[in-house]
């Protein structure tokens, strides 16, 4: 087992989900309770990264923000930032192809919160800030565990953006299915036997959540 | 004193005009779509429309002002004291009932003022249960103890007694008339019974397509609707066209002559004594109906003849203690006169379906109506 | 006030990122002390490295990370950004593309020369011979044959060489199974995947293939000769530097030697 490799695919899957977190919440929301015409073009858009090949992902992450690219240099120079073959670049690149797996079950949770809740929130004096925090968010946790879990999970497991943007630096960027490939090739198949049950187990446990938080319906009569 | 007047082009189209003053409860009444609804949103600032013109404000004071399209005034829902009861409650469901009346009070309240309004409303003992764990008539209670938790300057109720069953809407007007006694807002109830409108509320608005078409008190506006579709609205039956005319000295003084005919019967007609209000021309096609509950029915002809139509009981529908009756003028067999009498006073004449009846209708008991030419 | 609600979203989460973002770049800009000198390798080195490391971390005052790949894979990396110190190339041409771009000290050195070695796994019937009569025998049973892409992997170059010099190429050309590098087409054949392959002679000395394999070496008058060249980065600490030294000593020459290096 590498657990430095364990370490940085935890840290990646915790950062990627924190970092959504806000941005899906807020984009969620607003595709659920904003009547707009163009919605069903960012819903798409949103989309796109089940459908691309990681590879795809990569390829096109590489090819902006690498070293050889204009914005890759002007990072380079002025913040000294480095968005690929570093973690923050596996960041970035994790944020993206996640994204539709945080938005989507927390669009499906804000949609089906009533909008006569909402608008009891406001009659009754509370700011559609305050009414976002003691109502909606309470009525709409199942779809932030959901998202989170799945956020995680599909973090834990990324390859092919891994693989390109990566590097497979230890401790930086080699994540345990980075390591796995690696322990495989170095013909070591008992360590890639062991990391692959490890991340199946996280995987199933993800799905528990998920379908636990699915059954919790707070919007239910009991 | 709530001050409504309200205007929007865009897809909801509304034209409404009324106050309500405090202490009065006023009905809003018409039927589906009739934007009954939408005008109780545009009061509580939840209805988005940036067409929307006119004026809503509740005093004098300068925060009374709510709504005035021509200041540019335009206050957000939770800048009014406003208490709303929505059509199906909107109670949170992850609070407790305690919980969800607490959120609307500003500045947060001890205990002792939440218990005292759960026993107002009649809940008491019920402050830890969930919306689930309640049913429909105590859920309505506590949304209406919610919207009062806020001190309203209004209370409006969308349709409050639609969703819940027979036996609990008769204790819940109860209710209300008992809360009117204590709390002197104007209330603005929405509804679509006119049974309901016509017991609970001190005025009515007719509300068709978005425009107010009439206003008073029930009794008035059910007597006397201002002009045909009105009368169709509060489900006046007895509807017929005429020609009025003024009165002349053949007639007793402040009495004027309808005459009643139908035009596919050619020059067949009766002629009735009515009131004349010196409002119609001589000779003007109107419309216009009766109030049932002034009519006479006897089984004998009557002694003075005037107003009075021997009629055949063409159909007899027994609802329990009222029965729906059929009438039709031997004079004019195309027209019917729908009449609902109690099904002790159909044994006492001896009527039968086929059988002769005599109608008497006084003068007081018809209202006419002028007719629109367009 | 909707407007403002939206705003503050916007502005909590993007703050998060903006937070991130400069965090990391201040990490990045003070190296933790003591930072193991990141050397990018040819996967045909994956066998004696494994023992090499060590015996440096133990006798030096410095550590090591591996980076395995095929050549042309790692060159490409490091001239996108990825910060190698030290590139242990299989080959000269791509050490010295990177000297040509101007991304290292100097022209390096050359470490080792490979050999390469015809494999099939343990139980095939395939007899093996210098001059691979065996293979061309039996061609007719080999469905798969396995090499390194030729144009990631002088490995895999050096395969297709020999195999032409040898008139094998044509009648396996369309038999061929290609590995990113020269472990992954060593890995093909030692599954069994592949019913023969060509790789590199310090592969198949690793102990966990002793088992799952046979092999024979294949003369190296066959191909072009397999010179490794090594080459420091600009960026090079002192722990690559030392590395750099070390498999130039003796003791690593010995340990080279073992694995079939000359």
């Amino acid at each position: 087992m590498d657990w430095q490799a364990a370490r940085v695919s935890l840290l990646l899957a915790v950062c990627t989900a924190a970092l959504l977190l806000p941005l899906g919440v807020w984009l969620a929301r607003w595709l659920a309770t904003t009547p707009w015409r163009g919605r069903p073009g960012v819903e798409a858009l949103l989309m796109l990264p089940l459908l691309l090949p990681p590879t795809v992902v990569g390829f096109y992450l590489l090819v902006t923000l690498g070293q050889g690219s204009a914005i890759g240099a002007w990072l380079a120079r002025s913040i000294n930032l480095r968005l690929v073959f570093s973690f923050e670049g596996l960041l970035l690149a994790s944020v993206l192809v996640n994204l539709p797996f945080m938005v989507q079950p927390l669009q499906r949770a804000f949609a089906a919160i009533p909008g006569s809740l909402r608008e009891a929130a406001w009659v009754c004096g509370l700011s559609p800030w305050r009414a976002f925090w003691k109502i909606e968010l309470p009525l709409a946790w199942p779809g932030l565990v959901a998202g989170v879990a799945l956020t995680m999970a599909h973090t834990l497991g990324e390859f092919g953006v891994v693989l390109m943007v990566g590097g497979s630096i230890a401790g930086e960027t080699k994540t345990l299915s980075i390591a796995i490939y690696d322990r495989v090739q170095a013909f070591d198949m008992a360590a890639a036997h062991v990391m692959a049950l490890a991340l199946v187990g996280c995987s199933l446990a993800a799905l528990a959540f998920v379908f636990a938080a699915d059954k919790a319906r707070p919007l239910q009569e009991r | 004193m709530l001050e409504v007047l309200l205007n929007n082009e865009g897809p909801i189209r509304l034209q409404a005009e009324f106050n309500c003053a405090r202490g009065e409860l006023l009905a809003l009444v018409g039927p589906s779509g009739s934007g009954k609804t939408s005008v109780l949103r545009a009061i509580a600032g939840l209805l988005k429309s940036h067409g929307l013109r006119g004026r809503v404000s509740v005093g004098n004071k300068a925060q009374d002002l709510w709504f005035d399209s021509a200041r540019g005034i335009r206050r957000a829902p939770q800048q009014r004291r406003v208490g709303l009861v929505f059509q199906h409650y909107a109670l949170f469901p992850h609070l407790t009932a305690i919980e969800n009346v607490a959120l609307a009070a500003h500045p947060p309240r001890e205990a002792a003022y939440f218990d005292a309004l759960f026993e107002r409303v009649g809940l008491v003992g019920l402050q830890q249960r969930r919306p689930s764990q309640l049913s429909g008539g105590q859920q309505q209670r506590v949304a209406l103890a919610r919207a009062l938790a806020r001190e309203p300057q209004v209370l409006l109720l969308d349709e409050p007694f639609s969703a819940v069953d027979a036996p609990t809407r008769q204790t819940l007007y109860h209710e209300l008339a008992a809360l009117r006694q204590s709390v002197a807002i104007p209330m603005v109830l929405v509804t679509h019974d006119l049974n309901e409108a016509r017991r609970l509320a001190d005025r009515v608005v007719i509300l068709d397509a978005g425009e107010s078409l009439q206003v008073g008190p029930p009794a008035r506006v059910f007597a006397s609707p201002r002009n045909a579709r009105v009368a169709e609205l509060v489900g006046l039956q007895n509807h017929f066209q005429g020609q009025f005319f003024s009165s002349s000295p053949a007639d007793a003084p402040g009495l004027g002559r309808l005459v009643w005919h139908a035009p596919e019967q050619g020059g067949a007609h009766i002629s009735l004594s009515v009131t004349d209000k010196k409002r119609l021309d001589d000779g003007a096609a109107v419309s216009w109906v009766v109030a049932g509950e002034l009519l006479d029915l006897s089984a004998q002809p009557p002694v003075q003849p005037a107003n009075s139509l021997a009629c055949t009981l063409r159909e007899v529908l027994p609802l329990g203690e009222i029965s729906l009756c059929t009438l039709v003028p031997t004079q004019l067999p195309s027209q019917r006169i729908t009449l609902n009498l109690s099904t002790a006073a159909l044994r006492q004449l001896g009527a039968v379906p086929g059988g002769v009846l005599y109608l008497h209708i006084p003068p007081e008991a018809v209202h006419i109506m002028p007719v629109r030419h367009n | 006030m909707l407007n403002l609600f939206k705003l503050r979203w916007m502005a909590a989460g993007w703050l998060q990122v903006a937070l991130a973002l400069t965090g990391a770049a201040q990490a990045q800009s003070a190296p933790p002390p003591a930072r193991p000198a990141l050397v990018a390798a040819a996967a045909n080195l994956q066998q004696v490295l494994a023992e090499l490391v060590p015996l440096f971390e133990r006798e030096q005052k410095g550590r090591v990370t591996l980076n395995i790949g095929s050549s042309a894979n790692l060159v490409r990396q490091i001239q996108q950004g990825l910060p190698a110190e030290l590139f242990l190339s299989a080959d000269e041409d791509f050490a010295y593309r990177l000297a040509d771009a101007g991304l290292t000290l100097d022209r390096g050195q050359v470490y080792a020369t490979g050999r390469i070695v015809l494999l099939v796994p343990v139980d095939s019937k395939l007899t093996l011979d210098p001059q691979l009569s065996g293979l061309r025998a039996g061609l007719p049973q080999v469905q798969k044959f396995a090499i390194a892409n030729p144009e990631l992997a002088p490995y895999g170059k050096a395969a297709v060489q020999a195999l032409q010099k040898l008139a094998l190429w044509p009648a396996l050309q369309g038999k061929i199974v290609l590995g990113e590098n020269i472990a992954q087409a060593t890995q093909y054949v030692s599954t069994g995947a592949a019913d023969a392959g060509i790789t590199a002679l310090s592969l198949v000395l690793a102990p966990e293939l002793a088992s799952k394999v046979r092999y024979v070496l294949i003369p190296d008058a066959l191909h072009a000769p397999v010179r490794q060249r090594m080459v420091l980065l600009k960026n090079a600490g002192p722990a690559a530097r030392a590395f750099y030294e070390f498999l130039q000593s003796p003791s690593a020459k010995a340990v080279l030697t073992r694995y079939g290096y000359v």
